[in-house]
């Protein structure tokens, strides 16, 4: 049918305006994986892009979560879930999900049921507010930030990447997959922030700007003895950041992934909802 | 004399919680006190010692009349309500910094801490000329008013906050930091109670037991630390696989760390590049160990790259010294 095609750095700038989407600015991060198929003529009829779940984790098993799947048509979407399916094998996932947007990917429902998987429709994990939203809650209206909470910007590298360590050491919850080795310049400078305790960093607030000109929060954790105040502190001082650079109407999406960040946005933003998407699982790929 | 309204009960008691600090400060070693810590217990010391003054001058020359009034029982009266104030709050500064061993910790919260602390005093200056605290009738009684009662139980929360701050801390470290609350705990209430129930002060003593608790506990703790790098020794692993067996502590992952080169320099670049309170483990020649709980392989790789940088820039500027450190990770069962 066509060619199955590993998306690199190397390659993605030949593909990206014909994939579409935001996903394959991830390509080239450590645990994102991508493919697409071509036509005869080299025009990309199908693409998946994907991120290795616990791959380096051995008390874990590792997973596979689809993050963007595009065909033409079902027969297409078969095939390039097939070969996605063959890939996250290789590296020993014994499960994958997804959540896709019924609309965006052109692919009906069928196909995933066909390949074994579990399929729902549900409230999406990710919630999108603007900046203007955010701004009319009680929490942005807080006193002044203290001074030991900083844009990341003003911190060297080398602290950087010990605050990640220390975050990560701390942490109860998931983080990123890739934050220990993701590149400081991957997050925005002047809206994310961090917290200096004792000459170290002790919490972080990362925000990605997306090539859509998105805010994406991407990392939200603080240790220490005033944990819960300093994440607070953050908040505030990186949406007044933001309010300071970008415009009122900017997005700014929250991945609620896991239930401290999902119950932090039910009560801030109790009136926001995920978009309706489908959901599907696979246990054993 | 009857003995249980006998003042020197109140003396001697503040005498010996005089003498128990003094011995905490002068066993302190030269390191700790260049800390926060050794101040906040000199403080403590010097409140004590003007509480047990306050309360001598109040027993033995309350009776001396200045320019027609009982001034003196007045001001030694005054005296020793900010004497205990002062007490409490060096209490409460002391178990904030040594539980937590964070400077900037202590300074966020300094303001809260010490907001009442000039409320309390101007109160107690102002009671002097007004009564509206207490008053001092003609047979030198303490006759205190209902707003007394309120002061002085607003005051005795920082008692509750100190509690607050250990059982927070005991909650937060578990077993595995030798942790007892009682013996810090019981002390104080016991000291509270008495003094409000009794003729007899027994705050500063009650305030000096706890602290000693809290140094014994220190002093305990230090046996599992090895002198030469400032990390836990080989008797900590040992302690904590006990902990593992009786199933109070989960086995985890560990990375283990190997380095040649000078000790101290290996072990300053471990405490500068690790986090701040990781629990590392000297095990000698070189190597370390590292607990890990449920972190993975990356960030054992992410330990590795950070240490490999720091001995880089080390090495590049102390071109004698030819330090390497490697870190990986190992199971449980490799240790």
């Amino acid at each position: 049918m066509g060619d199955i095609i590993e998306l690199t750095e190397d390659n993605l700038e030949q593909y990206n305006d014909l994939i579409g989407g935001e996903e394959t600015e991830n390509i080239g991060r450590e645990y994102y994986r991508g493919i697409v198929m071509t036509d005869d003529k080299g025009k990309v009829i199908a693409s998946a892009i994907w991120e290795m779940i616990h791959l380096d984790d051995d008390e874990k098993d590792t997973e596979a979560r689809l993050v963007s799947m595009h065909a033409e048509d079902d027969d297409k979407a078969g095939r390039i879930l097939e070969e996605f399916r063959n890939r996250i094998r290789e590296e020993d996932a014994v499960s994958c999900f997804f959540e896709l947007k019924p609309d965006e990917s052109g692919i009906t429902q069928k196909v995933f049921e066909k390949a074994g998987f579990d399929i729902s429709e549900t409230e999406g994990s990710e919630i999108v507010v603007t900046l203007k939203e955010l701004n009319e809650k009680t929490f942005s209206r807080s006193g002044k930030t203290p001074p030991y909470i900083r844009e990341l910007g003003s911190l060297m590298v080398r602290p950087f990447r010990r605050g990640v360590m220390d975050c990560i050491f701390h942490s109860r919850r998931e983080l990123m997959e890739d934050l220990g080795t993701i590149s400081m310049s991957w997050f925005e400078q002047q809206v994310s922030s961090y917290v200096e305790t004792d000459d170290r960093v002790s919490g972080f607030l990362l925000i990605h700007k997306t090539p859509s000109d998105r805010l994406r929060l991407e990392v939200f954790t603080a240790s220490g003895g005033d944990a819960k105040k300093d994440l607070f502190s953050m908040m505030v001082f990186s949406l007044r950041q933001a309010l300071k650079y970008y415009p009122e109407d900017t997005e700014v999406v929250i991945c609620r992934r896991d239930s401290d960040i999902k119950n932090l946005t039910d009560y801030l933003l109790p009136e926001v909802k995920g978009m309706k998407v489908i959901y599907g699982r696979k246990e054993g790929v | 004399m009857d003995i249980l309204n006998s003042p020197w009960i109140t003396i001697c008691s503040d005498v010996l919680a005089i003498l128990m600090i003094s011995a905490l400060l002068i066993r302190s070693s030269h390191i700790w006190k260049k800390e926060p810590g050794y101040r906040l217990l000199r403080g403590m010391l010097f409140s004590s010692m003007a509480d047990a003054l306050c309360n001598a001058v109040c027993y033995f020359l309350h009776d001396k009349r200045f320019a027609g009034a009982y001034t003196l029982a007045v001001i030694s009266q005054t005296a020793l309500e900010i004497a205990i104030v002062s007490i409490l709050c060096h209490w409460l500064l002391f178990v904030d910094y040594q539980l937590y061993s964070s400077r900037d910790h202590l300074k966020r919260h300094y303001r809260p801490y010490l907001m009442p602390v000039p409320v309390f005093v101007l109160l107690h200056i102002v009671n002097a000329f007004t009564g509206i605290l207490y008053t001092i009738d003609a047979g030198l009684r303490c006759e205190r008013s209902i707003f007394y009662n309120v002061i002085l139980i607003i005051e005795y929360c920082y008692v509750v906050i100190s509690l607050a701050v250990i059982l927070k801390y005991r909650k937060e470290h578990g077993s595995a930091r030798f942790f007892s609350a009682m013996p810090m705990i019981l002390p104080l209430v016991a000291a509270v109670a008495i003094s409000e129930l009794t003729p007899h002060s027994f705050v500063a003593l009650g305030f000096a037991v706890g602290l000693v608790n809290i140094y014994l506990y220190l002093k305990r703790s230090r046996k599992y630390y090895e002198e030469e790098t400032g990390f836990f020794n080989v008797a900590y692993l040992e302690y904590i696989k006990t902990l593992e067996e009786k199933g109070e502590r989960g086995r985890g992952v560990m990375i283990r760390i190997s380095s040649d080169g000078d000790n101290k320099a290996v072990s300053d670049i471990l405490r500068q590049e690790l986090p701040a309170d990781a629990e590392v483990i000297f095990m000698g020649k070189g190597r370390y160990l590292m607990f890990a709980g449920n972190k993975n392989r990356q960030f054992a790789n992410l330990v590795n790259v950070m240490l490999q940088d720091a001995v880089e820039e080390y090495n590049a500027g102390n071109p004698q010294a030819k330090i390497r450190i490697k870190a990986d990770i190992i199971s449980g069962n490799e240790r």
